[in-house]
């Protein structure tokens, strides 16, 4: 079968974390500064109106703080922008609220925190914060959640011919289940993507899925503990091996990443 | 701004605590002041979260459907008074 070339070009970035609070901040750490002194608390984005702002989890304000800022640096209203949220794990604290109030004797679940239990939530916040009616699509694939939401958003910009928003989230994983989920950091990464023949600034970055086994995930050139571990363990952090792609410092043109048995999807700065 | 009962500041605390109120300490909440609309800012799902803490904190049911209800919700004083009348 003969691949299908996705091209497309990024042309804003915004991320979050608890040592960066920004693409900058975080392409400085990726350059080899040494973190801050002081851990980041918890973003507090603006956009979402205050009533609603009390009731968003972290991993919503995660997501809606670096989509705000991917869209700011791309210089586009944020309603012009079709979505597309991933997220490896969800909101494991509220999986585990949910879990322990069913199981027990009272079992009345917070409307909040209900509503909040959806995998789409941060979609939903984003959406009612900007006004936008765009599609707004909601991915999760645990480890795969990175390539996979990448090559739905590359198929979306290049044959819908549509501008996306792109954004990774994941948050410390809750105690009961640390067990089995390692993920101990705060991570926010999101990309604006436009068709490659848009008239703003950007870089080219095309997308190819091969029917080939990628089993291990590509070696950072970061050799900072703290992103390097974060690579390994919170599944939105995978895209840290196409963040270095993009960062002007970066030396290499390729990265390969597994999509699914038997398939891997790699982008190529063009 | 009207001063806070004991019970009133205790239901202030709740408040604050289940609604996750940014920036606002429960002596801050004037007990005559609206809690919903205009006044605090609360909304229908703020109503359901109160419901759910006061029935939690003080085993008391209040249901949407009773007459009474809506007098109940009007400030910190009445929700108080009710609370207290139920327990």
């Amino acid at each position: 079968m003969q691949a299908k070339e996705l091209k497309c070009k990024i042309v804003g970035a915004g991320a979050w974390g608890s040592y960066f609070n920004s693409w900058e901040s975080l392409q400085q750490l990726l350059g080899g500064e040494p973190l801050p002194e002081t851990k980041n608390k918890g973003p507090k984005p603006s956009i979402i109106p205050a009533n609603e702002r009390r009731r968003a989890p972290l991993p919503v304000r995660l997501a809606v703080e670096s989509s705000c800022q991917a869209t700011q640096s791309a210089g586009l209203e944020p309603n012009t922008l079709t979505c597309v949220f991933a997220s490896g794990l969800g909101d494991t604290e509220l999986t585990d609220y949910m879990c322990k109030t069913l199981a027990s004797e009272y079992k009345e679940l917070s409307p909040t925190k209900f509503h909040n239990s959806v995998h789409n939530a941060p979609a939903g916040y984003w959406t009612i914060s900007t006004g936008t009616m765009s599609a707004a699509n909601s991915v999760a694939g645990y480890e795969e959640s990175v390539p996979l939401t990448l090559l739905e958003a590359f198929i979306q910009c290049v044959t819908e011919h549509k501008p996306m928003l792109v954004t990774f989230y994941d948050a410390p994983v809750a105690e009961v289940l640390r067990p089995i989920l390692s993920n101990q950091e705060t991570f926010a990464f999101s990309l604006v993507i436009l068709p490659a023949d848009a008239e703003i600034d950007g870089i080219e970055v095309t997308a190819e899925v091969t029917a080939a086994d990628q089993l291990a995930w590509p070696a950072l050139q970061s050799n900072s503990d703290y992103i390097t571990s974060m690579y390994a363990d919170n599944p939105s952090a995978k895209i840290l091996c196409l963040a270095e792609l993009i960062t002007t410092s970066n030396g290499s043109k390729s990265v390969t990443m597994p999509l699914s048995q038997g398939t891997s999807i790699s982008f190529t700065r063009t | 701004m009207a001063t806070q009962t004991e019970s009133e500041l205790t239901m202030a605390q709740l408040l604050v605590e289940a609604l996750n109120l940014e920036d606002m300490d429960a002596e801050e909440i004037d007990p005559e002041e609206q809690l919903f609309g205009d006044g605090l800012g609360l909304d229908s799902i703020d109503a359901l979260e109160i419901s759910l803490a006061i029935s939690k904190e003080y085993g008391v049911q209040i249901k949407a459907e009773d007459e009474g209800t809506r007098e109940a919700f009007a400030t910190l004083r009445s929700l108080t008074a009710f609370v207290e009348n139920k327990k």
